[in-house]
């Protein structure tokens, strides 16, 4: 009995020892030589056509281009191609085709672009991305952008030069944004062969069976190690057509923990964490943190930028109390949209206007606007015939006037926003009652199927220029006899909105465009069927040696620009 | 005993058909699909592409249906591809298996080398300053929440003391780096905060079922005889309390087993630790039927043949249980 | 509810006939030496207390769980938030008061009912033992095979709700309670079945059973009165510490966001929403996992006072 007492006490001695005697960690600031970047969301596949996890398109931004991209200043340029078509520099043309109006554009791939094993990138590669991109049997997040391209004419003579026919004019060609080229001399045989089968290609491409095939990725590094849910490194790419990276090892680390990240990163084992999926409330503790603590604040620092992303809530326009624009109107004039932003979001968030970002060149703020104005909400709520009760809580023919709400449950920020509302508008005399699902059944049975009593709250993530057709317009109401087609959940029907949205994308003119989407924008505005809140910020943590890393809080991340990082 | 042992694997195998059926049910159940979530957010992903995806991965088909084509293809050893990483099922899973294996073993190992001797001693000291000492740390071991110790862990020995890595399953590139005996010292540096976590629940019960198992048995008549006998004191201790006092602790170490390999959801989320319990999690939340059944399967044979180990530990130590 | 370990003792008891006085004596008698199990039910008499009075709480010191300052998120302790101010600006006092009466309902109802079925399924399964035991035990083991987590996972992304029983319970902001009670209760009376079965089997041969037998007592008699007072004591044991893993398991599934939903609040959801802060506003996420703490020790000591109190062989001797 004693003896085994013993043995176990050694064993516990031995354990302690063994964490006693391991080697200090350093917490030194990382070098050139490696960087180590921890993200909170797993990756899926690496093929980029077929991948839907966000963070594989943020690691993609180290491994990849595409032809056109915007910067970190919100401005489009060229990436792999050698000029950005325009009409005025001849690239694109408005053709005729049997009767009917198509628009040719004219592209060229930089001379030097290659692909890892030193292939050139050529038309052919943008082709096969839009083969495969476009085929039935392939699954792709984003189909139109394959889909609004008719053909693609290679140059017999020069590969590298090619021309895309898209099926109708539209001002946003070069709108390429997920549209990401494959490697022609690898995957083409394997799309020869897999292209008939449904769901044969993703299982069989090279990215899925020889993932660190060099021959697979162009961008300024190539992935070299890779183990799923747990990390991926990546490695320069001596075949970069652009400036030379400066960081030789690049190591992302998945920790799906926010409480273990924190402490990673604390502890030294990771040097950053990405701007994707980071949620602004971990943001913000690590930036209080960062800030008590001089020793901290010397190794991090903790950046923000604008964001895409509109936080809203859709109001079922059908529900006969939400069908009285006064209601809508006093409704928004009971909350305190900036002390809600400044309150809750230490007035990093910007408080929406309405669906479109200020950075928008589209972007209008000549509209209505509804302040924070509790009289003036009250007094819309006599108009409408709703009268104070006796609990505070109006009523109108003797029922009270009480509203769901609902959102994603554990979505920390909408829960705290959601009992933010809850409490103002019970100020005015409104009932409202929370009733979160998790995520997949709040978008699939209530969302989708638009079947909510009131409010629902969710967001938008917006690409700059983007047509709100598919969230606004009438036709896009879903549903059970269109089979839940569309996007406009709440049922907003404006006809001048309608009107403005059908002349949008065939407008080339830039100003005409401006003054069509400033129609959609008052048109929104004045009838209130959504309730606008914020647009959020985009957070990540860097360390401070860190330079040439910019949050851009568009679609095309930082690591779009990861040549230019470098370590002080 | 044999053609117990075969009847008892037989039902196991049954049981394992209607489980499989059960869970893939509910699974099946579960309305929306991570599609909806990762669509919803973005306005070009048109619900009409959103069906198209859901048509090729088969979700538009009756649950039965694509039961049975599943069960169909496991049967004759196809596992099929995970649908997230669009990678082979097996080769998502055993580095997964063996990693949840490795935790698991380890967890079991330090607890039963602490546990038993332990609630031994404190049986035999009842109501000593000893007993009073364990017993208030044992219950403590089982008071605290899992995460919350997991986590004041990673605070103390990591982001204080830097001793231990706040989580992860090894150092990214050692083994290629500094040979196999350094790899092995990095992997059990990962090991020993998860270990901690999970052992201290662990320990905690265990303790107290030996020590109250212990002092029951040790009331009983035949040990009272065994003493009048005259038989050593420790002769007394080994060969007839502790072996019946095993027996409801037996019982308890076999359940353990769906614990540890599952539920360390929580501690392999909290140490990021690449585990099997972690990667059902996420299969299920990905609707990763081939992913979620097969470490379903794995886990719920694992129980299944734990629960025959037991039974018969129970008939090898309690002779006065008949096989019939 | 802070009388149901007294209720507890007298069912079970009363039954034995002659001298369930002197017995009841013997067992109280017992159960006051452990000081620890007494401190343990203070303890918990107290939670039941603020439990009980938690809205006569919230009148008295004029707070609101609800209530909302958002300009004051994350406050510091003070006179009138007693405990600081939480991520949405309401206050931590009231709602762990509030948390007090989910978390502690949540734990009672689940774990005394898994409780009555564990005894149920393990002393039918075990005294009749053939096909009944046989059916009996592989549902059990089924259960139990089940890995647990993962099933609740799916339990919780189902709307259990549209199920016709179900529908009328599950209304309002307070199903996400219900929901996880029904689940506990689905989900943890498998190991005291277990527990009781392998009591019955080791005690069905014994020669006092056999006498009861043949003196000519009914099944039910038996069980009852001869089986049940001997099966308690590792039940008792292993419930005590359900009523504690209830409340652990409602904090690890709020771990994982699938606990009973904000706002309303248990110790369990603040614990974990006050995680994010873990650095900055420490008390926040110390207090709810002290409670929890607390709590739990207390039920594992009362548990070990109860078994040393009710152990029914040293009674005899």
């Amino acid at each position: 009995m004693r003896s085994w007492f013993q043995r176990s006490l050694l064993v516990v001695v031995l354990f302690s020892l063994m964490a006693t005697a391991l080697p200090h960690r350093s917490t030194a600031q990382p070098t050139n030589k490696q960087l180590t970047i921890g993200i909170i969301q797993e990756f899926d596949a690496l093929n980029i056509l077929i991948s839907q996890s966000a963070v594989y398109y943020y690691i993609y931004g180290f491994l990849g281009r595409t032809l056109t991209s915007m910067n970190a200043d919100w401005q489009w340029a060229c990436w792999l191609c050698t000029e950005f078509p325009t009409f005025k520099n001849g690239l694109v043309k408005i053709i005729e085709e049997k009767g009917q109006k198509k628009l040719e554009v004219r592209w060229q791939i930089k001379a030097g672009a290659k692909w890892g094993d030193g292939t050139p990138v050529t038309g052919h590669d943008f082709k096969l991305a839009w083969e495969i991109g476009k085929s039935p049997n392939v699954v792709v997040p984003e189909k139109d952008i394959y889909e609004q391209i008719e053909r693609v004419i290679i140059d017999p003579k020069n590969p590298k030069k090619f021309i895309t026919i898209y099926k109708e004019p539209r001002f946003n060609y070069y709108h390429l944004g997920t549209f990401y080229l494959l490697p022609h001399h690898i995957e083409a045989p394997i799309w020869q062969k897999t292209k008939e089968s449904p769901g044969a290609y993703e299982k069989q491409s090279a990215y899925a069976t020889q993932p660190t095939n060099p021959g697979l990725y162009h961008g300024p590094y190539r992935l070299t190690e890779v183990k799923f849910g747990s990390h991926v490194v990546l490695k320069r790419n001596p075949h970069f057509y652009g400036n030379k990276p400066k960081i030789e090892k690049i190591i992302f680390k998945v920790i799906p923990n926010t409480q273990t990240l924190e402490a990673n990163l604390f502890s030294g084992t990771i040097d950053m964490i990405a701007e994707i999926g980071l949620g602004f409330d971990i943001g913000q503790a690590i930036e209080k943190r960062i800030q008590k603590d001089p020793k901290l604040k010397k190794r991090f620092v903790v950046q923000y930028r604008q964001g895409m992303i509109y936080e809203h809530i859709d109001l079922n326009l059908r529900n006969p109390i939400l069908k009285d624009l006064r209601m809508r109107r006093a409704l928004v004039h009971a909350v305190d949209r900036d002390k809600m932003v400044k309150a809750l979001f230490a007035g990093k968030h910007a408080k929406a206007l309405h669906t479109i970002h200020p950075l928008d060149p589209n972007y209008t703020d000549d509209v209505t606007t509804y302040p924070y104005d509790p009289k003036k909400a009250a007094q819309l709520l006599e108009e409408a015939g709703w009268k104070m009760g006796k609990q505070g809580i109006r009523e109108k023919d003797g029922k009270p006037l009480s509203l769901t709400i609902m959102t994603t449950a554990g979505h920390k920020s909408r829960e705290i926003v959601q009992v933010f509302l809850q409490n103002e508008w019970k100020k005015v005399g409104i009932d409202v009652s929370i009733k979160n699902e998790p995520a997949r059944v709040f978008f699939n049975e209530t969302v989708r199927k638009a079947n909510f009593p009131h409010m629902i709250m969710y967001a938008w993530m917006m690409s700059p220029e983007s047509i709100p057709t598919s969230t606004l317009r009438s036709s896009e109401i879903p549903t059970k006899e269109n089979g839940y087609s569309g996007q406009n959940y709440g049922g907003y029907v404006s006809a001048a909105s309608d009107a403005a949205l059908d002349g949008v994308l065939a407008e080339f003119n830039f100003d005409k465009r401006k003054e069509l989407m400033k129609i959609v924008q008052q048109e929104y505005s004045n009838n209130v069927p959504v309730i606008p809140l914020y647009f959020r910020v985009a957070v990540g943590v860097a360390p401070t040696n860190l330079r040439g890393y910019r949050i851009t809080g568009h679609q095309f991340m930082s690591p779009f620009s990861s040549e230019n990082w470098y370590l002080k | 005993m044999t053609a117990y042992i075969i009847r008892r694997l037989l039902q196991t195998v049954i049981v394992l058909f209607a489980l499989s059926f059960i869970t893939y049910g509910l699974m099946g159940l579960m309305p929306g699909d991570p599609l909806d979530i990762a669509c919803a957010a973005n306005p070009r992903c048109t619900p009409e592409n959103l069906d198209l995806m859901k048509k090729q991965l088969g979700l538009d088909r009756p649950i039965y249906e694509r039961y049975g084509k599943w069960i169909f293809a496991f049967v004759q050893g196809d596992l099929g591809y995970s649908r997230t990483y669009r990678q082979p099922v097996t080769t998502i899973l055993l580095p997964r298996l063996l990693n949840t294996m490795i935790l698991g073993a380890t967890v079991i190992l330090v607890s039963l080398l602490i546990a038993i001797p332990i609630g031994v001693l404190t049986s035999l000291k009842a109501n000593s300053k000893f007993d009073y000492i364990v017993n208030f740390f044992a219950f403590s071991g089982i008071s605290a929440p899992s995460f919350w110790l997991g986590l004041m862990l990673i605070i103390v020995f990591s982001v204080f003391f830097k001793w231990l890595p706040a989580g992860g399953v090894e150092t990214i590139g050692v083994e290629a780096t500094q040979g196999t005996w350094a790899y092995l010292l990095d992997r059990a540096k990962y090991l020993v905060l998860p270990t901690a976590t999970l052992a201290s629940l662990t320990i905690a019960g265990w303790i107290r079922y030996t020590r109250a198992s212990m002092l029951e048995t040790m009331r009983l008549d035949f040990i009272r005889t065994a003493r009048a006998k005259g038989l050593a004191w420790h002769h007394v201790v080994t060969r007839h309390g502790l072996r019946n006092a095993l027996l409801p602790v037996v019982t308890v170490v076999a359940l353990e087993f769906p614990r540890i390999a599952s539920g360390a959801v929580i501690t392999e989320t909290v140490f990021s630790y690449q585990g099997v319990g972690k990667l059902m999690f996420d299969s299920i939340i990905g609707n990763d039927f081939n992913v979620a059944m097969c470490s379903f399967i794995i886990t719920a044979c694992m129980v299944l043949v734990m629960n025959l180990v037991a039974d018969i530990c129970y008939a090898y130590l309690d002779p006065r249980i008949s096989f019939k | 509810m802070a009388t149901s370990t007294k209720t507890f003792e007298n069912d079970d008891f009363e039954q034995p006939s002659g001298h369930v006085q002197s017995m009841f004596q013997i067992v109280l008698g017992r159960f006051m030496e452990h000081r620890l199990a007494l401190v343990g039910l203070f303890i918990i008499g107290f939670f039941c207390l603020v439990a009980i009075g938690a809205d006569l709480i919230a009148q008295m010191t004029g707070l609101d769980p609800s209530a909302q300052d958002i300009l004051s998120r994350y406050g510091p302790w003070s006179r009138e938030n007693w405990l600081g101010i939480d991520e949405a600006g309401r206050d931590v006092f009231i709602r762990l008061v509030y948390g007090t009466r989910i978390s502690l309902m949540v734990a009672f109802v689940s774990a005394g009912a898994s409780m009555l079925i564990g005894i149920v399924v393990g002393t039918v399964a075990g005294y009749y033992g053939g096909f009944i035991d046989h059916a009996l035990m592989r549902l059990t083991d089924s259960l139990l095979a089940l890995p647990i987590l993962p099933i609740l996972i799916i339990l919780a992304a189902i709307d259990i709700s549209k199920l016709p029983l179900l529908s009328e319970l599950l209304k309002g902001e307070d199903s996400s309670v219900i929901k996880m009670i029904l689940i506990f209760i689905v989900f943890s009376w498998m190991v005291q079945a277990r527990l009781v079965r392998s009591a019955v089997l080791a005690i069905r041969e014994q020669e006092f059973i056999l006498s009861a037998k043949i003196s000519g007592e009914s099944s039910f008699g038996i069980i009852v009165r001869e089986m049940l007072p001997n099966v308690l004591s590792p039940v008792i044991v292993s419930v005590t510490l359900n009523v504690g893993q209830a409340i652990l398991f409602e904090a690890a599934l709020s771990f994982l966001g699938l606990g009973i939903q904000p706002p309303t609040p248990s110790w369990g959801n603040m614990l974990n929403n006050a995680l994010e802060v873990i650095y900055n506003a420490p008390s926040q996420v110390i207090i709810p996992g002290f409670l929890i703490f607390l709590v739990v020790v207390s039920f594992n000591f009362l548990g070990d006072g109860l078994q040393d109190a009710l152990d029914p062989k040293a009674i005899r001797r």
